[in-house]
């Protein structure tokens, strides 16, 4: 099973991929949260995950800098930055960080629910 | 022995009585009486003979006095006899007595001691004798009178005309008089001084007679020659002790001694009355015939002289006017010039201090011809202070030797122009020459066959006018790059609406639909379903919002109160806003309207994204030159120090205040919510 965690800041977002996801078979939504920090606040609540799929713009902390975090306290945690911005530059800056996929938001969800099952496999997803 | 003197003075007295009236010659005994100075005044009959009332018609006289019985008796006759009472020498008199208008020869002396007041007269009436002789010496004495009178009054004309006063012209008249009557008159003349309103005596009698009378009443009621002025005719008192009129005036009279007064009108032939003649006697008296004509003539003389007199001082007084104006108008004639001498030197100086004082050049240049009248060069004639420390001493130099410069720079033809044609030129010039390196304004106009200038050094102004430019166009970079910001701002805001709201919404219906499968359960289906729809209708809300932000449709038509009014209520949410407008109802410019609205939805939008507040309080007061924005809010507030990452707008806010003249204010502290105050003019 590929234990997820989603963070979006916008909660129709959040909660329609919580429902779409959870029903794949396979994968198990573990937790979900608005902000970087509190993907921190659940993994150090003991809560585990294989793949935090972040929202790249969030307040207080974005995608970027979870991944960074995540890249050196919890190494083991894949990152997928979920992104409306298609440009390469952002893509870059997410792999840069230690994102392992990068999925625009306009893409169909046969797309994302495969990257998820790629990075959770040890792959990574970009474009 | 002892019968021998008694026989004699009875044979004496026997002779006496006898001789006394066998004699056809009148006799009387008289006593002379005195008053209390010692003058003799009158006499008195102490004895007469049977004839004295045959030669003198008088009867009953003894014991009377002689003005008792002949008033106006001259006084010829007491003279003579005083004389031999003092001197006790006995005379002959062969006089006239007015009263009983009769001649006598009279021999007279003294009876008794030098003690004795008493004289014995011996007279003789010989008017019959006389009549042949006085008719021969009357006309004889009136001859010698006339002369003596025409010698008066020569000797007054003579005065008169030689410009003597009216006084030193009429006293010869006067000693005539005195003269004509054997010393018996006295005698004066009285004016109306041209100030007075009564007589004056200007000649004849003492100083304390003329204090007495002066100011003498003249009129119908008065007396003398109050009343001889008033009537112009003469008017004649034998004796002042017996006329009513006097009895107020008799103290003086007496004072002065005089019994009879005749009072004369003094006046030319025709003309009116302009002063009188006055006589007075220590005895009462009446005028003779010949007196009055004397009077009469002697009146007549003063009338001239007096006539004289006044055309004199008249034309004296017009002579002095005359010459007092001269002199005034001489006077103010040098005054005047040294007045205008004055000025002059003042307008020349004070000119020439106004001219030092301009800070501009002032110059003035006479044009230099040549043989066929065409203008060579110009000649300085005038410099003031600025000039002359510019150009230094040039007066009567050459402009063309002195500043070649101006040939080049076109000046000088500049200078010709105007001094052929008279029209005034003026003209901004740059000048690199000489002792002038810059920019100048000259104003030349013609002046005589040459030119008067004035030069400002306007290369200061210049160069303000060039950093003015500079400033212009920084502001212009300035306002260029607040709209760019201001745009970019609104269309981060358009973006960020698309991709947070409407691009979220739509992701979110985009999610739902994907799990959207053929064997999902019905009661799943619905529900999806169902939510896709409440996304889709905060899709359509959403673009209603960004569009209405973009574009207030309530700000154009319904002004800004309103526009206001749906902000507040489009973002009263979490944070309850409450807005007080005041003084917008009338509509103001729309770019003002447009930046007001703007700015007070930037700050609401701040509250709302930023602040976390629950309540946000908005004042917008108009008054008449300027709008007052302040929004108060309960949030958090910002941290002094603390760099905050501005809010959409806050400094796009202060830009746009900025370029609206306005003032922005902001206070907040943490914990304690901020105020944003802000002030923009109403330019008029």
């Amino acid at each position: 099973m590929i234990r997820l965690i989603i963070a979006e800041d916008n909660e129709v977002v959040r909660q329609s991929l919580g429902r779409m996801l959870g029903a794949e078979p396979g994968i198990v939504m573990v937790a979900s949260a608005t902000t970087g920090t509190e993907v921190l606040k659940i993994l150090r609540s003991g809560i585990t995950a294989d793949i935090v799929l972040a929202d790249m713009n969030m307040p207080e902390m974005d995608g970027i800098e979870l991944t960074a975090y995540l890249k050196t306290e919890y190494p083991a945690v894949k990152v997928i930055i979920l992104t409306m911005h298609s440009k390469q530059v952002f893509l870059e800056r997410a792999r840069n960080a230690g994102a392992l996929g990068y999925v625009l938001k306009h893409a169909e969800m046969n797309e994302l629910i495969g990257a998820v099952r790629l990075v959770a496999d040890g792959g990574s997803y970009f474009l | 022995m002892r019968k021998e003197p008694e026989d004699m003075v009875r044979k004496a007295a026997d002779w006496y009585n006898f001789l006394f009236n066998a004699i056809d010659q009148g006799f009387c005994i008289i006593e002379l009486v005195y008053d209390s100075n010692g003058l003799a005044v009158d006499y008195r009959f102490l004895e007469v003979n049977v004839i004295f009332e045959q030669q003198t018609g008088l009867k009953d006289v003894i014991g009377k006095t002689g003005s008792e019985l002949t008033p106006g008796t001259e006084q010829y006759w007491i003279k003579d006899f005083e004389r031999v009472v003092r001197t006790g020498e006995p005379v002959r008199v062969e006089n006239y007595h007015g009263s009983t208008g009769r001649w006598y020869v009279a021999h007279a002396a003294r009876i008794g001691d030098e003690n004795s007041r008493q004289v014995a007269i011996l007279f003789d009436d010989i008017t019959e004798q006389k009549s042949d002789a006085i008719r021969m010496a009357g006309t004889e004495t009136s001859m010698r009178e006339r002369e003596n009178w025409l010698k008066g009054q020569q000797q007054a004309f003579k005065t008169a005309i030689s410009g003597g006063h009216l006084a030193e012209s009429l006293e010869p008249l006067v000693v005539t008089i005195a003269v004509q009557t054997k010393g018996d008159a006295r005698s004066a003349f009285y004016l109306i001084p041209p100030d007075g309103k009564g007589l004056h005596l200007v000649a004849g009698m003492d100083e304390a007679y003329a204090e007495a009378i002066s100011g003498f009443e003249v009129g119908s009621e008065s007396l003398a020659c109050g009343l001889a002025m008033h009537t112009g005719e003469p008017v004649i008192t034998p004796d002042v002790e017996r006329e009513p009129r006097w009895k107020p005036f008799l103290e003086i009279a007496r004072k002065h001694q005089y019994r009879a007064c005749w009072s004369f009108p003094v006046r030319t032939n025709d003309g009116p009355v302009l002063g009188t003649l006055a006589m007075y006697f220590k005895t009462p008296r009446e005028p003779l015939e010949r007196e009055m004509e004397m009077a009469e003539v002697l009146a007549h003389s003063a009338a001239i002289i007096i006539s004289h007199n006044t055309e004199l001082r008249e034309r004296r007084r017009a002579e002095a006017a005359l010459r007092e104006a001269e002199l005034q108008y001489r006077v103010q004639l040098e005054s005047e010039v040294a007045e205008r001498t004055a000025e002059l030197k003042n307008s020349k100086e004070l000119l020439q201090a106004t001219l030092d004082s301009n800070p501009e050049m002032i110059q003035v240049f006479r044009a230099v011809r040549d043989r066929q009248g065409k203008i060579t060069d110009f000649v300085w004639i005038l410099n003031n202070a600025s000039s002359e420390h510019a150009y230094g001493d040039v007066i009567g130099k050459s402009l063309l030797e002195n500043n070649p410069g101006v040939l080049a720079a076109g000046i000088f033809d500049n200078l010709v122009q105007v001094t052929e044609t008279g029209i005034p030129r003026q003209y901004e010039m740059r000048y690199v020459n000489e002792q002038f390196d810059g920019w100048f304004y000259q104003s030349v106009v013609k002046l005589d066959d040459g030119v008067a200038t004035n030069t400002i050094n306007i290369t200061e102004r210049k160069k303000a006018e060039e950093r003015l430019m500079q400033v212009e166009a920084g502001k212009k970079r300035e306002i260029f790059l607040v709209s760019l910001s201001t745009l970019e701002e609104e269309r981060y805001r358009i973006s960020e609406s698309l991709h947070n709201g409407i691009g979220q919404i739509l992701y979110g219906i985009k999610i739902n639909f994907s799990t959207l499968r053929q064997q999902i359960p019905v009661q799943e289906f619905n529900e999806i379903k169902a939510y896709i729809n409440t996304l889709l209708t905060d899709a359509i809300m959403e673009t209603r919002r960004v569009s209405h932000e973009l574009m207030p449709a309530t700000l154009e038509e319904f002004g800004l109160k309103s526009a206001i009014d749906d902000i507040c209520d489009q973002l009263s949410d979490n944070t309850r806003f409450t807005c007080h407008v005041r003084g917008l109802d009338t509509r103001m410019e729309k770019y003002l309207e447009l930046a007001v609205y703007r700015t007070v939805q930037e700050l609401m939008t701040n509250v709302v994204r930023h602040a976390s507040a629950t309540i946000a309080t908005i004042d917008i007061i108009h008054k008449q030159a300027e709008i007052r924005i302040t929004v108060t809010d309960n949030g958090m507030g910002m941290e002094a120090g603390k760099k905050h990452k501005p809010g959409i707008g806050l400094a796009s806010i202060r830009s746009k205040i900025k370029l609206l003249d306005g003032e922005i204010r902001i206070d907040s502290e943490k914990s304690r919510g901020t105020t944003v105050s802000i002030t923009i003019p109403i330019h008029q």
